[in-house]
């Protein structure tokens, strides 16, 4: 199991862990980022953060701090 | 029968609701365009009046905008709701859906852009759909307006939910109800990414990329203020002008004179209302192209990537991407960049982005700019773009110094979907273009030519109501005894702060009230070339016109933070126009004084670098604190 953050580009993975709390934690559920869910990474913004992941068909903007708290596995 | 319109942001809800009420609102492709709910009849059944909410991800609110949505469905009791699904995103679209069921509100399930996926090679069962949905799904084109029969007769029939996707205590579960929306898709769609999608993935490696992103944005930049100031506004703004001030004003001057009317009338209509209106009209042109490269840029998608790029810089401000976006549209007014900092969810991002919004010069603060850029830098280009790189360090630094000592909440989380790039549609490009000329023309007919006949009187009459002589006049002597306040900035004349003061009203009247106090605009008699660069950053930094003001007390939600964050604004305003007066002055003139302050400047900057540094490690040390912690319990586990 690794942090989200980690993932290399294009990597196809599966959300297995979910460490968030208040709102990020709510925004990223509703936007259906939940355990279970593939998850990949699709971009990484200039500065290195945020990063850019493919979540159920759409793109998804979350900064590192946040992927780190997400843990994800190989399917 | 009332009907709501309910969906994910960037479904495509707003243009359908316009396509079926023939209603002129605007489409952005950035969330949050509908701020505010909207409503309208439909145009083939004037007995349905549709209400357009707010997009939003779940019904559970998180943004206040979002709330709007909630508070609507629970006080209003629709009819029945409209639930735009984007069909080329289902599973995310019909989390909302799962949600709307549980209200027990008839819902229609719009499936808008099934033709988009039909192009990408896939088609969707509308029926099976339906069927394990318990409510009517119907498959609409919001673009080509088809599928509108089919959802007016079953938004009529007002079938309630026949069943429950979900039950009530699974929906407080996120990762459950995801569950059971995937399962019901099952069968229903051929899951694999659409074409467009991947169009949408290579832009992005270009727009997005290290190396490229940048100076790809500074491009856009340059080439909408290239474009728009620079062409457009210096052919069209001088000829304007010369129309309404020199052409229709000698015209009427000596229509007047004439027909023997007194001089102050002559003079009201000559000086007072033409040449203010003129000024502020002159520079409509510029102002419309602008606004026209933001309204693509927001149409297409763009405005979504700019967040995503940029949101690195502004989290050092505490701010994250999506203040960047006010920031852009506070280029042109800060009026809707106020209104549209609504989308960022936390509550003190959100004070600190109506706060700061409007540091980026509105289009009305231009004229200034290329006036006194003009006349005492007519060698230098980059005067006036320098004032935008003032401006957003005035926001970072303001922001920083915020965060490191005034920041009650934790760290702010930046979650944002990137929509899929789309042509943005010339119509409603031009419906909104011409919804913000009308503003602007009407603003110009009230505002404007009250505040110039206004200014006009304070400088024509003294006290007595007797025709004054220059320096005798109301607003002379209002700014004689306000001036000494301004004269560590370098200018404690009363025409420069008479000026200011008629820039409260409207930004534009800057110039025009210029124009008039300094006798047919010999704007040397009034600046020196430092006094000027100073008066700029003062009226660049200072607070916005009426109408931000306005938006900024509403969106504060009260006049005590409303007059912290003038505070803020105008100690800013001081505190930078006096750095740079004293800066340029040293600069051109005494090399001991420049050293000075030099040295203060870098003393208050070290200050500043390591407070935010103590208080930012604190801060790390903390959250680390925590997440190791969790780690180790979790190896245990395992």
């Amino acid at each position: 199991m690794i942090r989200a953050k980690d993932m290399r580009l294009g990597e196809k993975m599966l959300v297995k862990e979910v460490r968030l709390s208040g709102d990020a934690l709510k925004r990223t559920a509703d936007m259906g980022l939940t355990v279970g869910a593939e998850i990949s990474l699709a971009g990484i913004a200039p500065f290195g953060d945020p990063l850019l992941f493919e979540v159920r068909g759409f793109y998804m903007a979350v900064r590192k701090d946040v992927a780190a708290d997400i843990f994800v596995s190989e399917k | 029968m009332k009907v709501a319109l309910v969906g994910n942001p960037n479904c495509g809800k707003t243009t359908l609701f316009n396509a079926l009420t023939g209603m002129r609102q605007k489409v952005g492709n950035w969330t949050g365009v509908t701020v505010e709910k909207k409503s309208g009849f439909m145009l083939n059944d004037r007995e349905v009046e549709i209400v357009d909410l707010p997009g939003t991800y779940s019904l559970e609110s998180f943004s206040p905008e979002e709330a709007v949505t909630e508070r609507f469905l629970e006080n209003e009791r629709p009819d029945c709701i409209i639930n735009v699904a984007d069909a080329t995103n289902l599973e995310r679209s019909l989390y909302l859906t799962a949600q709307l069921i549980s209200k027990k509100i008839p819902v229609v399930v719009a499936l808008n852009m099934a033709d988009r996926l039909k192009a990408s090679g896939l088609d969707i069962d509308a029926e099976k759909l339906s069927e394990r949905l318990g409510v009517d799904a119907v498959e609409v084109s919001a673009r080509k307006k088809t599928g509108f029969a089919e959802l007016t007769a079953a938004v009529k029939r007002k079938t309630p939910p026949r069943k429950e996707i979900v039950t009530p205590s699974e929906l407080r579960s996120q990762e459950r109800v995801y569950k059971a929306v995937s399962a019901l898709l099952n069968g229903v769609i051929v899951k694999k990414p659409a074409k467009s999608s991947q169009i949408t993935a290579v832009i992005d490696k270009i727009v997005c990329n290290k190396f490229l992103a940048f100076p790809i944005f500074a491009l856009f930049i340059y080439l909408m203020y290239f474009v728009s100031i620079q062409t457009v506004g210096r052919f069209m703004s001088s000829r304007v002008e010369w129309f309404i001030a020199d052409f229709l004003g000698g015209a009427a001057g000596e229509f007047l004179t004439a027909r023997d009317a007194s001089e102050w009338a002559v003079s009201l209509v000559v000086d007072g209302a033409l040449s203010g209106v003129g000024a502020v009209l002159a520079f409509l042109p510029q102002v419309v192209t602008l606004y026209a490269f933001i309204a693509v840029l927001e149409g297409c998608g763009y405005m979504a990537r700019v967040a995503f790029i940029m949101d690195a810089v502004f989290k050092s401000a505490g701010l994250t991407g999506k203040s960047f976006v006010p920031m852009i549209v506070g280029c042109s007014c800060s009026v809707p960049a106020i209104t549209s900092a609504r989308t960022i969810e936390n509550p003190e991002e959100r004070s600190l982005t109506v706060t700061l919004a409007p540091f980026i010069p509105c289009s009305a603060k231009l004229p200034l700019f290329a006036l006194l850029a003009g006349t005492f830098f007519p060698e230098n280009p980059f005067i006036a773009p320098s004032m935008y790189l003032i401006g957003i360090t005035a926001v970072i630094l303001i922001g920083s110094f915020y965060n490191a000592f005034f920041r009650k909440g934790g760290e702010s989380c930046f979650i944002l979907e990137m929509p899929q790039y789309r042509l943005p549609k010339i119509r409603s490009v031009l419906l909104e273009l011409w919804d913000k000329v009308k503003s602007f023309l009407i603003k110009t007919s009230t505002v404007i030519l009250a505040a110039s006949i206004v200014m006009w009187a304070l400088n024509y009459f003294d006290f007595s109501f007797n025709r004054a002589s220059l320096g005798t006049s109301i607003l002379a002597e209002i700014g004689k005894a306000v001036a000494p306040v301004f004269a560590p900035l370098g200018f404690g004349n009363w025409q420069a702060v008479a000026s200011a003061i008629a820039g409260i009203a409207a930004k534009e009247n800057i110039v025009a009230t210029l124009g008039v106090l300094s006798g047919n605009g010999a704007v040397e008699t009034v600046f020196t070339p430092q006094s000027a660069l100073s008066f700029m950053t003062f009226i660049l930094l200072s607070s916005p016109c009426v109408a931000a003001l306005h938006a900024m007390r509403v969106e504060l939600g009260g006049i005590k933070p409303f007059l912290k964050a003038v505070a803020i604004q105008f100690s800013t305003a001081y505190a930078a126009a006096f750095l740079i007066y004293r800066l340029s002055l040293a600069y051109t003139a005494n090399a001991k004084h420049f050293l000075i302050i030099v040295a203060i400047a870098t003393v208050i900057t070290v200050i500043v670098i390591i407070m935010r540094y103590i208080v930012r490690s604190v801060r790390l040390k903390r959250k680390t604190g925590t997440a190791e912690s969790s780690v180790y319990s979790k190896a245990e586990k395992s």
